[in-house]
């Protein structure tokens, strides 16, 4: 048999697309049913949030401060937590009657802190009792944790976790590899929500504090000596903003006084003292 | 921070190693041609093969890694599904050259044939699963004169 | 499936040294056609699942085939281009290339029978 050399022109086996065709078209399907993914788990973890009944959420309360506070020291009697209460109290709105009700508690940890858990139980640092100038701080910081146990953040952010840990899971089971950017973005996200909830409940415990007091003067001062502690670096404050829980203090209190100017709410007043602790 | 040593990866690994993947592509044909003159067959194990009389096997193998822009499309085909272009350059590619390898070190022998030509291919991995190791393809067949 | 696993084209293709009852007039040397796929994401998880209980992965045995279908057309179209009627001493390949990603490859020498 004889041999006849012939070259082979067509390259068939390489699919003739370019490169950035390819990475444009593989990059918006995968980013549109991410976003489409993760709206849709937000929405579904709000969704249960909202459908679990008063009964179900103390019982998931208590599970969690078993879980968080069995072994710290949580003050629960004295003179100090009576007085916290009947503050708590005074601060009620009507809608928070539908919740259920709402325990103050003081936790003997020296750094300045505040937390609300499922089920209504609110946490209340010794360092933070110890920085506060005025009653007007103190009702703030209750009235803001009030805000996201009355809007339920923290069944959402229960929800929510629980959703996207599971949807981890289900990836690992599959052996799937993301690509590194995908689970960072997510986190972005996710920081972002939690900055939304902050912001609204600074705005819910600001105007208690305008029918209370008849003013907001003074309510911000725990965050204005805050930032007296914080650096100012400048343009790299938003990079930091953009990775944290919180929104920066100096933006949370600009943001404050704007919507008070909006609202006509009163800049100036007289404080309320603390009394002799 | 992350995100800009990610588009600069991005970018040089699209830019340089497009580059480079097209060189590689001008140079695998170059040598094709010069080539073509020594056939090369898959059969030749049952054959009578009277104008042999000498025989060597020969080996031709090369280890090819992907940029780093063709591995994140990797990745995400891997979500979405369907061919992975950006692998078949680089399977080909190296598939090419390791036969040309072969082939060049056959001739250089004086082979006038490359009988029963057999390939492997296999996955090589890097140091955490993240896709981005290499292949190690090779090429062998028997070189008769 | 049809009679053969290549489309329908007049090339012969064996994985026998000749085609038998024809001699081999000319041949042009190897030709090769390979493909590499990936299966999307969910079909990724509901496999990891059947990981649990075991069985046939069908979704994988598709794709695989598939794979093998297009790996063997694109070879066919090399020998057509190099004016081949038949396909001799095929020869199959399947590996790993990346996580997720397999790669098929079929090779033969390409030849004239008569």
């Amino acid at each position: 048999m004889k041999y006849t050399p012939r070259e082979i022109v067509d390259e068939v086996n390489v699919t003739p697309v370019h490169p950035l065709v390819n990475f444009g078209y593989l990059l918006g399907t995968v980013a549109a049913a991410g976003i489409a993914l993760y709206v849709g788990l937000g929405v579904a973890a709000a969704q249960i949030a909202t459908r679990i009944g008063p009964n179900a959420e103390v019982r998931v309360g208590e599970v969690v401060f078993e879980g968080l506070f069995s072994e710290a020291d949580v003050i629960q009697e004295g003179s100090q937590v009576k007085y916290l209460r009947s503050l708590a109290e005074s601060l009620h709105t009507d809608a928070l009657a539908q919740r259920p009700e709402p325990q103050i508690y003081i936790l003997d940890e020296p750094i300045p802190n505040a937390m609300v858990i499922p089920g209504g139980h609110i946490f209340v640092t010794t360092g933070l009792l110890a920085d506060i100038e005025t009653e007007n701080e103190l009702a703030f910081v209750l009235a803001h944790e009030l805000g996201h146990h009355e809007n339920r953040d923290t069944l959402r952010s229960l929800g929510r976790t629980l959703v996207f840990l599971s949807l981890n899971s289900f990836l690992a089971i599959g052996g799937v590899q993301l690509p590194p950017m995908l689970t960072g973005s997510v986190s972005l996200a996710d920081l972002h929500y939690s900055r939304d909830q902050e912001q609204k409940a600074d705005v819910y415990a600001l105007e208690i504090m305008q029918e209370r007091y008849g003013h907001i003067d003074y309510s911000l001062d725990f965050f204005e000596r805050l930032t007296e502690y914080e650096l100012d670096l400048g343009v790299a404050n938003q990079l930091i903003e953009w990775q944290s829980t919180h929104p920066l203090t100096e933006s949370r209190i600009e943001h404050l006084e704007a919507i008070a100017v909006r609202r006509g709410w009163a800049l100036e007043g007289e404080p309320t003292a603390l009394p002799d602790q | 921070m992350d995100i800009l040593i990610f588009l600069t990866l991005l970018g040089v690994g699209y830019f340089i190693g497009n580059r480079r993947e097209r060189k590689h592509y001008e140079d695998i044909k170059r040598r094709e041609k010069s080539t073509l003159h020594i056939p090369i067959m898959s059969w030749g194990a049952k054959q009578d093969l009277p104008y042999a009389h000498e025989a060597e096997l020969f080996v031709g193998s090369v280890v090819v890694a992907n940029d780093y822009f063709k591995t994140i499309s990797a990745a995400l085909r891997n979500l979405v599904g369907g061919r992975v272009t950006v692998y078949e350059t680089l399977i080909d590619r190296g598939r090419r050259e390791a036969m040309l390898r072969m082939k060049e070190s056959a001739i250089e022998w004086g082979a006038s044939q490359v009988l029963n030509v057999r390939f492997e291919t296999s996955n090589i991995a890097g140091q955490g699963q993240s896709g981005a190791g290499a292949v190690e393809i090779m090429a062998y067949g028997t070189g008769i004169r | 499936m049809t009679r053969s696993i290549a489309r329908e084209t007049n090339i012969t293709l064996t994985n026998l040294e000749g085609v038998p009852g024809k001699e081999i007039v000319e041949h042009y040397g190897l030709v090769q056609g390979s493909t590499i796929r990936a299966k999307h994401v969910g079909k990724d998880i509901l496999a990891g699942f059947k990981n649990i209980v075991g069985g046939e992965l069908k979704a994988y045995t598709e794709l695989l085939q598939e794979s093998r279908q297009e790996a063997v057309n694109r070879m066919l179209m090399q020998a057509e281009q190099l004016g081949a009627n038949a396909v001799v001493n095929v020869r199959f390949a399947t590996s790993s290339v990346a996580p997720g990603a397999a790669e098929l490859f079929a090779y033969g020498t390409a030849v004239k029978v008569q």
